[in-house]
């Protein structure tokens, strides 16, 4: 018991830096979410906005998860600069605690913009999505957007060219999560529900890579 | 010897796999002559799944046992089998476009193919821009092991995806069954074969050069 409340505390400590990091400089919002209106400018300026739901659910989950790879990315970057991530990995904590909580972290940075980012995207696509089912939706994939975020920009940190490879390999790993999220959404918007197994193949995905992180852990953060 | 043995026994069933798709075997009344595409669409394509359990199993071994041959071999399989998912790919579009209309469709087999050399390519590049050390070796088995676990993941919600999404081929043929005949199985058999032996060849022949290369690099440091 002592030891659980002793981890809880070091990941919430972590999580608080990586909060309070952000409260004073707030690049990582700003970067999320003005590049998340780039690209709906960009699909506002050359396509003719339809009320179809698969025309939302494309560009909602396109802005989104290209968002998302442009935040982990400085979210991850800012925890190397000055080689912070070296006094964190020579500290004596476990690397499990230090990768769950830089996975909480990054979530918590990525659901906040979501609701900014869905907002955008219903005034300017002209859609009224704040269902419940919705919301819920999102924030479990984007609990899957942030493990595979988060482990594919620490599997290439040390390399040259980071910044090409991490998206690499982070958007054919979360296509399934986009293949979920845009079925549902249509669902979502149509009310008619069919695939529940998606929302299983959704949470099996999370807690799969959740696994694949908390084991590699060891391995990444090498010193 | 061997070696010569199993070169000149692959070379005699290439060859022969080439007489019997482009002049034993006759063009299809309905498909034309682009349905010979498939006698090499499928067997790359199979050479490609091939490679990428050898890649996972050589990677998972080599993290237990630490032993270099094991990511020489990993190294070897991936790149012979990115360039053989690659051409499976782009021979699968070029069949694709006079059969059913259109040069993509959403299915599964399609979408998990080209993720999968799109993990590859990460795989590989990584290799290539991350300094030559222990822990660049256990990065990159691990990026192999997580594209093979991810896989049939991909496969079943693609599958899922395209009940969803049932895709309309609008092609002049895309209702109409092959008119193939019993030779179609034997060609495809040999064809397998055939390009199965090549990919061993080229994967044995791949890893003795990386073989001589990294010898080559610790000597001179």
């Amino acid at each position: 018991m002592k030891n659980l409340s002793k981890m809880f505390l070091i990941i919430k400590l972590i999580v608080l830096k990586d909060l309070i990091e952000e409260l004073k400089s707030k690049e990582i919002f700003v970067s999320i979410i003005s590049y998340s209106v780039l690209v709906l400018v960009v699909v506002a300026t050359t396509s003719s906005v339809n009320n179809s739901p698969e025309f939302f659910a494309t560009i909602f989950w396109i802005s989104l998860s290209f968002s998302i790879i442009l935040g982990i990315n400085k979210s991850m970057s800012k925890e190397f600069e000055n080689k912070g991530i070296e006094f964190l990995i020579t500290s004596p904590i476990d690397k499990e605690l230090i990768m769950i909580a830089k996975f909480i972290s990054n979530l918590i940075f990525i659901i906040f913009s979501s609701f900014f980012i869905l907002l955008f995207n219903n005034v300017i696509l002209n859609y009224d999505l704040f269902e419940l089912s919705f919301f819920l939706l999102v924030m479990i994939i984007n609990i899957g957007f942030s493990i595979v975020g988060t482990i594919t920009y620490l599997l290439f940190s040390k390399v040259r060219g980071k910044e090409i490879l991490s998206p690499m390999l982070f958007i054919p790993l979360i296509t399934p999560l986009l293949m979920g999220g845009s079925v549902l959404t249509n669902q979502i918007l149509e009310n008619n529900i069919k695939n529940i197994s998606w929302f299983g193949l959704i949470i099996g995905y999370d807690l799969l890579f959740l696994l694949i992180g908390l084991i590699i852990s060891n391995i990444i953060f090498e010193e | 010897m061997i070696k010569f043995i199993f070169t000149s026994l692959t070379s005699i069933v290439f060859f022969v796999t080439l007489w019997m798709i482009f002049w034993w075997m006759p063009i299809d009344i309905s498909q034309g002559p682009v349905a010979k595409t498939v006698f090499i669409h499928v067997p790359l394509a199979w050479c490609s799944m091939l490679a990428i359990i050898a890649v996972a199993i050589s990677s998972i071994i080599y993290l237990i046992r630490k032993n270099l041959f094991w990511d020489q071999v990993a190294q070897a399989t991936a790149e012979i089998g990115l360039i053989f998912g690659i051409i499976a790919l782009v021979s699968g579009i070029i069949w694709a476009k006079p059969i059913w209309g259109v040069w993509w469709t959403g299915e599964a087999k399609l979408t998990t193919t080209l993720i999968l050399i799109l993990i590859y390519v990460a795989y590989i590049l990584f290799r290539s821009l991350y300094k030559n050390s222990l822990q660049m070796k256990k990065i990159a088995a691990i990026i192999a092991v997580i594209g093979a676990i991810d896989s049939p993941i991909i496969y079943f919600a693609a599958n899922l995806w395209q009940e969803a999404h049932p895709v309309t081929v609008i092609g002049p043929l895309a209702d109409e069954e092959s008119s193939f005949g019993a030779d179609y199985g034997i060609t495809l058999l040999i064809s397998v074969i055939a390009f199965t032996l090549l990919f061993l060849l080229l994967t044995n022949i791949r890893y003795k050069i990386i073989k001589i290369e990294n010898n080559f690099k610790e000597n001179l440091t």
